[in-house]
């Protein structure tokens, strides 16, 4: 069982500070110096970084786990060919809910409590750069989510899909306005986020640090804030046209009138195809910055990994079509579309080789979010592949709208994104809450999560290739064998989840009693920073209420 | 450490063991299909799945060499390199010409598919053009004909049987054949032949995809879109009737390898259950499909979500040799196997003689009459018309009672003057037995105007049917369920029946069952706009019913036939709704 | 210092906001631009036919005299489609024609309102395969303007078109859908 013993970090007392700061030094912060304010007024009106961290973390978990619910509910239907459980509109409702809770609901929320909590850290800021903004788009966010829930009450609720496709979204009874309300809210909300992340980063890193030397979750995250101030707008007004159709009689998608419902579906990708590398940059950096400190050796190639970064953020601009490569284009777009989207593997594979090249002669240990971090590559990767496959337009035809895009988008998100959310977790939440948590059941929980994902996610390739398309409740029999593995495999997925959920609250209660030191990870401070020291791993654990209110010093790790 | 390897070795042998001992029972990959372009995608497909498989090998032996050599257990010692122009030019630049060869394969399919250059493929030189149409939630398709003969129309929804299994818990989808995949009517194309088809939509997008043709396509409401695909090289399509009877007649042992595999496609579609094709709405009937011997039948789904019924929209194709699909043309469009002939029109093919107009009768008679009267007016819905006596009687009575009377006239009212005299004078041949019968267009156009009734084009028949309100039924009393129940059983019995059936189990697709309905389960409003209204064939009863029979028939519907609404309308309510009509335009 | 930096801040934000208010519009803007790229630079899609209707309204008022290709023929089939079930019949008098390019031809649709209302309809035209619509003008289309039909009222619509003679021989057969769709409500 050596395997399982924590070996990774060492136990010291968390009493010996190595920088420490006084958290009582400062006074150009206004009304919040003397830590938080007392009772759960604290959480409503905190401006503090850590506070509302907090607060997106939280939400997101329990976004996570209304959104997992909603899956479960599809996979149970789909365990056996005929309707059991559920009428075809609730089973629309039910795909199009869960799309949209995970992606606004849990993903993009818990990337922004991410980094509400390390950025200012990392960079050495007392705090995010508008806080009061910050405070403003958390509670935004929960309004936003709140309208979406309130539509599961309205009839039918909203069953067209996350993509919302014109005519069909226009059949949608009461619950439309609720929706395109509920979307515009979450919008702005993550804009205000992405325009305070921005913000942050360019005014206020500590002196000496410069942009080429920002930890590389640091750069991904500003990378990730100018898509979604580029493509949340143009979000919103696709479905303002869409309000505008239904209600206020125009004709952007509507034939009858001079519109086109296909236009509808070009604007929603010129924001769709961004959005979804809007939820895997994030995951980049944070598999950057895990993979060297578990390897103990500098990440490798620091700036290709910023360069392909920015590359890959640049191309999902233009790739936008391959989402409707059936929907019937002319030869010319067909292949420009197929060609910038395949050229998109170019900088991907730079970030696969770069991680392996970090973990090449290493001195590797294997703790959870190293765990993660190597399951997420080898799974991103098969993702990867499938989307490789996916982009060769005249293959399209074939797979398009079928089981085997519901397995690639999911290889691409649940071991890709929601995998390096729990691996983030799991590396930090020893540096936020001053504990260790359960090591034993967090490889327990990676264990039963990487083999069930497979057993979920895996046969849907098949399915797909057979010929099963996505979004039906019901199928033909020939389908039945390997969706009752899926399905089987969802549950065990779902309910490893709750160790997770377990492996949390213990270590915020601090269950395990393990103190955690500063550095928290053997290494954590010389390899998880990127190019330079990282910043939070100086600091205690669990850090003081305000941190950095004096500029920390930058020392490069790396000869340059 | 060795619980890991164990837990790693024991997750891939139950990987190897679903993909080896029990492949037979699970489909894994894209099927090859039955067309050039379903087979070039199948080639691609797997040519780019290798080079993936290769690639990844590759990548995650490196990777999984490194997890397992450099460990800090292991006592290595961590390099402290972070940088290498050169490897990271080369991993640059192989990707790159891994893509431009993918890319480069991808781009010459896609060329040929749209026949920019294939050469002996030429581009837009079609045999036939078939229009797909999707409707919630459903698929039409129309053959479209050459030289001015009629298009062929097939509506093609979900077979019953795997419907039922779908909603009802007591019934084994197992046991349902081809369960999801099967329609009422399939649609019917040659083999061999290079068929465009266009398709389009009637409400919201859908997506048409047949697997085994290697493409699938949107139908977007307004616009046009358009593939093709050529059934062919499949062993059986190249045989003659001795080749397959060889199946049946020579022994086993003496089949050579292409007889092996006509005989399996023989049998193949031998065992196919075709009884959800055969019904009354489809003159084509089970001896047609017994004649055919050899056919492939290539199913798929509608792949675009379009709402809830966007699971239940299955596509069925089945391509036959050319003298079945012959066959099968001539009994579509005529009912029978007889040679087809031009049916006449308002134009220049006038309807002028007997025979002329028999013909367009018995087109007119099997699409608007039959589902009612029966194939062969036997009666059903309607009366039987064999042995009537008004059908044997004077025809322009028939022609005129045809004409006023519900719902009679709300289907004569959308025939044109040349179809309802074929229709008439075909009745009047062919159920009463009146050889001589001839009723030109000339004398309907006469009664449709000299009667001032129902059915002239483009006036309104609302003055007639108004004196048939009773004028002294009290609206204003109030009455309970049951006394509006009993009195709608009357009225339903004389106004409904005829098309909804005393049981209220309708006629589908036409006449809709009334039991359990979406409409007289559903919002009792939306209920009584229809009948106030009128939708497609059902009359508008605002105008014609008192506004207590209509109470009393609401009630009726919404509160027996099977329906338990609970809930009713007093007549002083539909009075007001009634008065509230927009007046006729005269 | 922290004055400096919280107006700096909020200049920053404000400049942001900008972008995204800009982007907001750009969304919006990505309709004349798709109209834009895909019916007058491809010349794919006859995607407005508020546009179209202006041009070909123009075009009425001198028909534009081609050489009749006489060597050549192609097929034009007329089909037709009824949106959300609106309660009409529609379909072409000839529903398929063999047409030299550079000629014009006159076709005649019927149309019926079954039902005892007034409905107010739009008939939209699209052609397959797409890469044609530009070689195929119209001079005179019940498409052009909504059509009201009274309650029973038939009506014998036509349209005159041509086929340019500069269409490539490619082409040999051509498909003309109309869909009519409701517009009652809308109004």
């Amino acid at each position: 069982m050596s395997a399982f013993s924590a070996k990774g970090y060492e136990v010291k007392d968390h009493n010996t500070p190595q920088h420490h700061h006084d958290d009582h030094h400062d006074d150009h912060h206004g009304d919040d110096h003397h830590g938080p304010a007392k009772g759960w007024l604290r959480w409503v009106v905190t401006t503090n970084h850590k506070d509302i961290g907090t607060l997106y973390l939280l939400f997101s978990l329990v976004m996570f786990f209304v959104g997992g619910a909603m899956a479960m509910i599809i996979r149970a239907e789909l365990f056996q060919p005929g309707l059991q459980l559920v009428q075809p509109a609730f089973f629309n409702n039910m795909t199009t809910m869960h799309a949209l809770v995970m992606i606004f609901g849990a993903v993009m929320p818990a990337f922004v409590g991410l980094a509400n909590w390390l950025i200012p850290m990392m960079i050495g800021a007392p705090d995010m750069a508008l806080p009061r903004m910050n405070n403003m788009s958390f509670w935004m966010l929960v309004a936003g989510i709140t309208l979406l829930f309130s539509t599961l009450f309205m009839g039918d609720g909203l069953g067209a899909g996350w993509t919302m496709y014109p005519p069909l979204v226009l059949q949608t009874k009461e619950a439309l306005p609720f929706g395109i309300f509920s979307v515009h809210l979450l919008g702005i909300s993550s804009i205000m986020g992405a325009i305070n992340i921005i913000a942050t980063i360019t005014n206020l890193r500590a002196p000496g640090m410069s942009l080429w030397q920002m930890p590389i979750f640091v750069w991904t995250w500003l990378i990730t804030a100018f898509l979604l101030i580029a493509v949340m707008p143009v979000f919103a007004g696709a479905v303002t046209m869409l309000l505008t159709d239904k209600f206020f009689g125009t004709s952007f998608f509507s034939a009858a009138g001079g519109g086109d419902p296909v236009l509808y579906q070009h604007i929603f990708w010129f924001f769709g195809h961004p959005e979804v590398y809007i939820l895997i940059l994030p995951t980049f950096g944070i598999a950057s910055t895990i993979i060297p400190v578990f390897s103990r050796k500098p990440l490798f190639g620091y700036l290709s990994m910023v360069g392909a970064t920015i590359m890959i953020a640049l191309l999902s601009f233009v790739v936008w079509a391959h989402h409707m490569f059936s929907v019937g284009m002319p030869i010319s777009g067909e292949l420009f579309f197929m060609w910038a989207t395949i050229a998109i593997a170019i900088p991907t594979a730079v970030k696969v080789f770069n991680w392996i090249a970090t973990m090449w002669e290493g001195a590797m240990t294997f703790e959870t979010p190293m765990l993660f971090s190597v399951g997420f590559v080898v799974l991103f990767t098969i993702g990867g592949f499938t989307g490789m496959m996916m982009a060769l337009a005249p293959l399209d035809f074939q797979y398009h709208d079928t089981y085997f895009i519901v397995a690639h988008f999911h290889y691409v998100l649940v071991p890709g994104s929601i995998f390096m959310i729990i691996a983030a977790t799991y590396f930090w939440l020893p540096k936020w809450t001053g504990f260790m948590y359960n090591e034993r059941i967090g490889k327990l929980h990676f264990w039963l999560s990487a083999i069930s994902v497979n057993v979920l996610f895996f046969p849907q390739h098949f399915l797909g290739l057979a010929g099963m398309p996505r979004r039906i409740p019901d199928y033909a029999i020939q389908f039945s064998d390997w969706n009752m593995i899926s399905s089987i495999g969802a549950f065990v997925f779902g309910v490893s989840q709750l160790l997770f959920l377990y492996v949390v609250i213990d270590c915020i209660r601090g269950g395990t009693g393990i103190k955690a030191t500063n550095e928290v990870w053997d290494g954590a401070r010389q390899y998880g920073g990127g190019i330079v020291e990282g910043l939070e791993w100086t600091l205690p654990s669990p850090p003081p209420y305000h941190t950095f209110t004096e500029a920390p010093e930058i020392k490069s790790t790396i000869p340059r | 450490m060795n619980k890991t390897k164990q837990l790693f070795a024991s997750l891939v042998l139950t990987f190897l063991s679903l993909g080896t001992a029990q492949a037979s029972d699970y489909a894994l990959n894209m099927m090859k299909g039955t067309t050039w372009l379903s087979r070039a995608v199948y080639d691609l497909h797997m040519q780019i799945l290798w080079i993936c498989v290769v690639i990844g090998i590759a990548v995650f032996g490196v990777m999984f060499y490194s997890i397992f050599h450099h460990r800090k257990s292991k006592g290595h010692k961590a390099a402290q390199f972070y940088h290498n122009t050169m490897v990271e030019v080369i991993w640059i630049s192989i990707p790159t010409i891994i893509i431009v060869v993918m890319g480069w394969l991808a781009t010459s399919l896609m060329r040929e598919m749209y026949n920019a250059d294939k050469e002996g493929n030429d581009r837009n030189d079609y045999d036939m053009t078939v229009l797909v149409t999707g409707y919630q939630f459903y698929w039409e398709y129309k053959i479209l004909g050459k030289d001015g003969a009629d298009d062929i129309k097939i509506v093609s929804k979900l077979d019953k049987k795997s419907d039922d299994a779908s909603r009802d818990e007591d019934i084994e989808p197992l046991n349902v054949p081809n369960y999801m995949l099967n329609v009422t009517e399939p649609l019917v194309i040659p083999i061999k032949k290079k068929i465009r088809y266009v398709l389009t939509s009637a409400d919201v997008i859908h997506s048409w995809w047949v697997p085994d043709f290697g493409w699938k396509k949107d139908a977007n409401p307004g616009y046009t879109n358009e593939a093709w695909a050529r059934v062919e090289d499949a062993p059986w399509m190249n045989t003659d009737d001795s080749d397959i009877e060889k199946c049946t007649t020579a022994p086993k042992e003496q089949w050579t390898e292409a007889d092996k595999q006509i005989c399996s496609s023989v049998k193949s579609w031998a065992d196919i259950d075709k009884s959800a094709w055969v019904n009354s709405k489809n003159p084509v009937g089970e001896g047609f499909w017994k004649s055919v011997k050899v056919a492939g039948v290539y199913r798929g789904q509608c792949t675009e979500l379009c709402g809830v019924g966007h699971g239940y929209m299955p596509v069925v194709v089945v391509a036959l040799k050319q003298a079945d699909y012959d066959k099968w043309v001539q009994i579509k469009q005529n009912g029978s196997a007889v040679p087809p002939k031009p049916p006449c029109d308002a134009g220049v093919n006038s309807c002028d003689d007997r025979e002329a107009l028999l013909l367009k009768g018995n087109q007119v008679y099997v699409e608007e009459c039959s589902a009612c009267h029966g194939r062969n007016g036997e009666g059903g819905g309607a009366p039987a018309l064999n042995g009537s006596s008004k059908v044997a009687g004077d025809t322009s009575a028939l022609a005129q009672f045809i004409l006023n009377k519900v719902p009679m006239a709300n289907i004569a009212k959308n025939l044109d003057d040349p179809e309802l005299a074929g229709v008439v004078t075909y009745i009047a041949d062919r159920f009463g037995n009146q050889k001589q019968a001839l009723v030109l267009p000339s004398a309907i156009q006469e009664i449709r105007a000299g009667g001032g009734s129902a059915a002239s084009t483009s006036t309104d028949k609302s003055t007639d049917e108004k004196t048939e309100i009773a004028a002294d039924a009290d609206v204003s009393a109030t009455l309970t369920l049951e006394e509006l129940v009993s009195k709608g059983e009357v009225i339903y019995g004389k106004e409904c029946a005829g098309c909804h059936q005393a049981t209220g189990e309708g006629m589908p697709p036409m006449f809709p069952a009334l039991t359990s309905s979406a409409v007289a389960t559903g919002k009792i409003d939306a209920q009584v706009n229809l009948m106030l209204n009128g939708k497609n064939a059902m009359p508008a009863f605002g105008k014609s019913l008192n506004a207590v029979d209509f109470a009393a028939v609401l009630a009726y519907t919404r509160n027996k036939l099977g329906n338990s609404a609970g809930d009713f309308k007093q007549p002083a309510d539909i009075q007001a709704l009634i008065a509230a009509l927009p007046a006729d335009a005269e | 210092m922290a004055e400096n930096l919280s107006s700096k801040n909020t200049k920053l934000a404000r400049m942001l906001v900008l972008v995204a208010v800009a982007m907001f519009g750009f969304g919006y803007a990505l309709v004349p631009l798709y109209n834009w790229v895909c019916v007058d630079l491809l010349g794919l899609k006859n995607s407005t036919d508020i546009n179209t209707t202006l041009a070909n309204k123009a075009a009425l008022a001198k028909e534009t005299v081609y050489t009749v290709d006489k060597d050549r023929q192609v097929l034009v089939e007329f089909i037709t489609v009824l949106n959300d079930n609106i309660p009409m019949t529609f379909r072409a008098q000839t529903p398929q024609m063999k047409v030299h390019p550079g000629e014009y031809y006159t076709v005649n649709f019927i149309a019926q309102n079954t039902s005892n209302k007034t409905i107010l309809a739009q008939a939209k035209p699209s052609l397959s395969p797409a890469p044609v619509t530009p070689f195929f003008e119209k001079t005179q289309c019940f498409c052009f303007i909504e059509q009201t039909f009274k309650p029973k009222e038939t009506k014998v619509m036509p349209i005159r078109f041509v086929v340019k003679p500069d269409l490539s021989t490619d082409y040999k057969t051509i498909t003309l859908l109309y869909t009519f769709f409701d517009i009652t409500d809308k109004k």
